[in-house]
C-alpha cells in the first residue's frame, strides 16, 4: 500500500477573474432553485512550486438554461513539498494523488463561496450562496 | 458684439496619417519603444552616453542616434548593448506555461428563500433601514 502523503502548503492569493450579473426579465419568486454549474481546473507551475485552483461558476434558473450570473475565482497555493507530491505520468504529464485533489478542491470551492457571498451581496442572487459541494461528486473530465 | 469661435479643422494631418502604413506605424513604435528600453537601462545604471560608446567602442554621437528612436539595430549590437547594460532585448528562451493537470465539474442546486431580497418589502434590508430611522429619530 502505498505511503500517504501529506501536502505542505499554504494559499498565496485569490484572484477574482470573472463576475457578472445578467439582469432579469421577470423578478425572482419567492421560493427560487438556483442550478450552479461548476468547473474547476488545476494549474501547475512547477518551477515556482506553485497550485493554481481556478473555479468557475454558472448560476443559472430554474429552466437550467437562463443565465443569472456567473464568476470565476483563481485560488493560488503555494505548496513546500511540491516535488514529493506531485506524480509524474507518461508524456510528461503530472498529477497529484486524490487527497490531495480533494483537499484543494474543497478549500477553493469554500474561497469561491466566500467571494461570491460578497460581490452579490444586495443584488438579485443576494441568497444564492454556493452550495456545499462533496468534492467526491466532482467527475473529472 | 457677440463674436462665435470658429472651429477650425485641417486636415494635414490626417493626410500625413494616411500616409503612413500600419505596419510602418508599428515598426516606428517598436523602435522608440527600444530607445527607450536602453535609456531606461542606462539611467537605472548611472550609465552616460559617452560611458556606453566607450564600452561598445562606438562615437557617443551613435548613441545618440540610438536613443532617437530611429536607429535599425542589429540583433548583434542589441546582444552588446543587453550584456553591458544588463537587460536581454531578444528573449530566444521558450515561455514557459502553466500546465494543465486537472479539469472537473459537478452541478448542484439549491432551493432559496428570497423573501429576504434588497427589494422584498419584508426584507432584512428594509428592516434594517427602519432601525437606523428609529435610531436616527431617537437622537434628535
Amino acid at each position: 500500500m502505498a505511503k500517504k502523503m501529506d501536502i505542505t502548503f499554504q494559499i498565496k492569493g485569490v484572484e477574482l477573474l470573472e463576475f457578472e450579473l445578467i439582469p432579469l426579465k421577470k423578478a425572482l419568486k419567492p421560493q427560487t432553485v438556483f442550478h450552479y454549474d461548476i468547473s474547476l481546473q488545476h494549474k501547475i507551475n512547477k518551477e515556482n512550486k506553485l497550485v493554481f485552483v481556478v473555479v468557475r461558476v454558472n448560476i443559472l434558473l430554474e429552466d437550467k438554461k437562463t443565465l443569472a450570473g456567473k464568476t470565476g475565482v483563481n485560488s493560488v497555493f503555494s505548496v513546500a513539498n511540491f516535488d514529493d507530491i506531485i506524480i509524474e505520468e507518461e508524456n510528461n504529464k503530472f498529477k497529484f494523488p486524490d487527497e490531495t485533489i480533494d483537499i484543494l478542491n474543497s478549500i477553493s470551492i469554500s474561497t469561491t463561496r466566500g467571494v461570491m457571498a460578497a460581490n452579490f451581496r444586495g443584488t438579485f442572487l443576494h441568497n444564492a450562496i454556493l452550495p456545499v459541494v462533496d468534492p467526491k461528486n466532482l467527475k473529472e473530465e | 458684439m457677440n463674436k462665435k469661435a470658429k472651429n477650425y479643422q485641417s486636415s494635414i494631418i490626417d493626410n500625413l496619417l494616411n500616409e503612413i502604413s500600419p505596419k510602418e506605424q508599428k515598426q516606428t513604435e517598436r523602435k522608440m519603444l527600444l530607445a527607450t528600453r536602453i535609456d531606461l537601462a542606462m539611467k537605472e545604471r548611472g550609465m552616460k552616453k559617452g560611458q556606453l560608446a566607450k564600452a561598445l567602442g562606438k562615437n557617443p554621437s551613435e548613441i545618440s542616434k540610438w536613443l532617437s528612436g530611429t536607429h535599425n539595430f542589429t540583433t548583434e549590437t542589441l546582444w552588446e548593448i543587453g550584456d553591458i547594460l544588463g537587460v536581454s532585448f531578444i528573449n530566444l528562451e521558450k515561455e514557459k506555461q502553466d500546465q494543465v493537470i486537472y479539469v472537473a465539474n459537478t452541478f448542484v442546486s439549491q432551493q432559496v428563500d428570497n423573501s429576504t431580497l434588497p427589494s422584498s418589502p419584508k426584507g432584512i434590508f428594509d428592516q434594517a433601514f427602519k432601525n437606523l430611522t428609529v435610531c436616527a429619530s431617537s437622537e434628535l
